[in-house]
């Protein structure tokens, strides 16, 4: 690169440097392949009910169309009391019905099909409550993917801020600061994890919430190294020095060039949150049963170890193939934002 | 040295304090007080009768609930110092003597465990960085990269469907550490004995760890085959053989030294989940165990504990990484 180069790129720098990386990202074959697989578990999370559900997309009844019973409840279906019994619904001479592309869902029982073998019928088998493990799993991706996200969402939140504090003010914040994150590490998390669960109701939001708290350390390490950096840049300075209030300056000026660090540590972090609330869920402190989740599944499978090889298999192939998935991004964006590997060199 | 030892050492206090602190508000965050959390396992007509009454003032004496809050804490820091967690809820015996008995099983497991990660990963690491790019490197780094992804509970699971008993292969024990009547043995077949328990468990610990310092292992020994003095030494005529044990692998376990310390809460963490599963009488069972019948003396006792050792693992890798990195001052 030729001095005119740096300094074109340098005079527009933060788009420049955000396109780079989404440069190099795409040129990794393996990263775009863990994207595909992150996609293709987002869209099975957001479409659950168009997938496995015993509610309809679409409903003619009565000379009334309804458009997706599925994610909407209608005040006049909910008093026929349809809901709960769609399955058992027999449609009059003029109604009409668009069902889900398997009409099975993960709650529904049928005690004369329990513990079934994977068939065409039941493609992943059936659970000890004769429920379809397939429909299962795939509503099951919507409790990994929202634990994921919003839970490091709160991990990224916490630790930002932190870390932007110690990194900005430094000296007693930075002390402080630096103390919290080293008794955070010491206290195994998953302990501290499954100890808050035993105290609490269990569901979803809390799960979210306690592994949000004991993920911020990593965020806050990175973005207070960074904010040191960047705070005795001349940029900074100029910002201070127009007399901008602290917190804009923070925030508005140095923040967006200290995070695209955490933008890794975000993704390995997804995985993270998924492997521990299927554990939780696993070790019965997870998601509250009947809703599926992956771990609760796998934790059915217990007490048919002998034999029931589908509910161990799939469930945890499901865990593994998202958990690939965004650590194979998380490597890619990695590398495309290290700067040593820029140019020729790709592995 | 000494000195960095001991102000390292010093430095800890106020982590531990934190520690203290932290699982101090962890009791107190607990939805009604511990007597609360006593009683509900219990039927309505107990509660009034007399050794109902008497648990109460037990536990009201035993987390000084009648002072205040800062008196509180100073008692509970009182007990943490001294290692006393009060009795176990379930069998009224005292928590520390609990552990006791659980802490050597989880530490003889654990301890195995990052030995054989380390004898493992680094010829590992170092075999793939100075194959680097040939066939038998992609193979290492995409099997350590899918190794690294794979939930524990599951690989636990399938090895044992497909490995122990029913409808699959018997190849291993899936249940405790030895089989029973195995004191009897003399002390070779024990030994066998107790190894053909731990191998699938010890597998299972194993594993993830080993895949995270392999990959670990690999980049620091790439980048240390870049720089100067590996050149040097080879322009002085050493050795291949040599040059990457002597120069380059040295600095590259450097950072793997380091590791150690964030390896053990993994380790402790993992070992809830793999106690669990093996009906292993640990530590990390003891802890499961404690959260579902909410014994709660004992839970604080096992945050306690597990943190403790944390602070001193964490301790000991700190101080490993001035021994084996003389570049490093020792102010």
């Amino acid at each position: 690169m030729n001095t005119a180069a740096i300094q074109t790129s340098w005079s527009k720098k933060s788009e420049g440097y955000w396109t780079r990386v989404f440069r190099a990202f795409r040129r990794n074959r393996s990263a775009m392949g863990g994207l595909a697989i992150v996609g293709v578990m987002g869209l099975v999370a957001l479409g659950a009910p168009f997938i496995a559900g015993d509610v309809p997309v679409w409903v003619r009844k009565d000379n009334r169309t309804y458009w997706f019973p599925n994610l909407i409840i209608y005040r006049e279906l909910a008093a026929d009391n349809l809901y709960a019994n769609f399955d058992r619904w027999e449609p009059g001479p003029y109604d009409a019905v668009i069902w889900p592309l398997l009409r099975m869902g993960p709650l529904r029982q049928n005690l004369e099909e329990r513990l079934e073998a994977p068939s065409v019928r039941h493609w992943f088998g059936t659970d000890d409550r004769g429920r379809d493990v397939f429909s299962r799993v795939v509503w099951g991706a919507r409790v990994s993917m929202s634990v994921g996200f919003i839970s490091v969402g709160i991990a990224v939140a916490i630790g930002t801020v932190l870390g932007a504090l110690a990194g900005y003010y430094g000296r007693w914040v930075d002390t402080v600061v630096l103390r919290l994150i080293e008794i955070w590490i010491c206290v195994p998390s998953f302990f501290l994890v499954i100890t808050v669960m035993a105290f609490l109701e269990p569901g979803i939001d809390k799960i979210m919430i306690v592994i949000g708290l004991t993920g911020w350390p990593a965020a806050a390490r990175l973005v207070r190294g960074e904010m040191l950096k960047q705070r005795e840049m001349d940029y900074a300075m100029a910002a201070r020095a127009s007399g901008l209030p602290d917190w804009r300056v923070m925030f508005r000026h140095l923040l967006p060039n200290a995070v695209g660090p955490v933008f890794v540590t975000a993704t390995f972090g997804v995985a993270g949150a998924i492997l521990t609330e299927s554990a939780l869920s696993f070790l019965g402190f997870g998601v509250p049963p009947p809703t599926a989740s992956w771990g609760e599944i796998l934790k059915q499978s217990q007490f048919y170890v002998d034999f029931a090889w589908w509910l161990v298999l799939f469930p945890g192939l499901a865990v593994f193939i998202t958990v690939v998935g965004f650590n194979l991004v998380g490597d890619g964006l990695r590398d495309a934002m290290d700067p040593r590997l820029q140019g020729g060199d790709s592995r | 040295m000494r000195a960095y030892v001991i102000r390292r050492i010093l430095l800890a206090v106020p982590t531990f304090l934190g520690i203290s602190l932290l699982t101090f508000v962890l009791i107190q965050m607990a939805p009604g007080s511990p007597i609360a959390f006593k009683l509900r396992g219990m039927e309505g007509a107990m509660r009034s009768d007399a050794a109902t009454q008497e648990i109460i003032r037990q536990t009201r004496e035993l987390y000084g609930l009648d002072k205040p809050i800062a008196a509180q804490y100073l008692l509970w820091l009182k007990r943490l110092a001294t290692l006393d967690f009060g009795n176990s809820m379930k069998d009224q015996r005292s928590v520390l003597e609990k552990i006791g008995e659980a802490l050597p099983i989880t530490l003889q497991l654990n301890l195995l465990s990052i030995f054989l990660v380390y004898l493992i990963s680094i010829p590992l690491g170092v075999y793939s960085a100075t194959h680097r790019n040939s066939p038998s490197d992609t193979v290492i780094t995409l099997v350590l990269f899918l190794l690294y992804s794979m939930p524990v509970f599951w690989v636990a699971m399938l090895l044992i469907l497909f490995l122990g008993g029913g409808d699959y292969l018997n190849w291993f024990p899936i249940y405790g550490l030895n089989s029973s009547g195995a004191e009897s043995l003399p002390w070779g077949a024990w030994l066998l004995d107790r190894l053909w328990h731990m191998a699938l468990p010890l597998f299972c610990l194993t594993y993830g760890s080993l895949a995270y310092l392999a990959r670990y292992m690999r980049a620091g020994m790439l980048e240390a085959l870049n720089q100067d003095f590996v050149r040097t030494a080879r322009a002085c005529g050493f050795p291949e053989r040599v040059v990457i044990w002597k120069h380059a692998a040295r600095n590259a376990l450097i950072p793997i030294v380091t590791l150690l310390g964030g390896l053990l809460p993994a380790l402790i963490g993992g070992s809830v989940i793999i106690e669990t599963i093996f009906s292993i009488p640990g530590m990390g069972r003891l802890a499961f165990e404690a959260v579902l019948s909410r014994d709660y003396p004992l839970i604080m006792g096992e945050v306690a504990i597990a943190s403790l050792l944390t602070l001193a693992g964490l301790l000991i890798s700190d101080v490993l990484y001035v021994v084996v990195d003389p570049r490093i001052s020792l102010k």
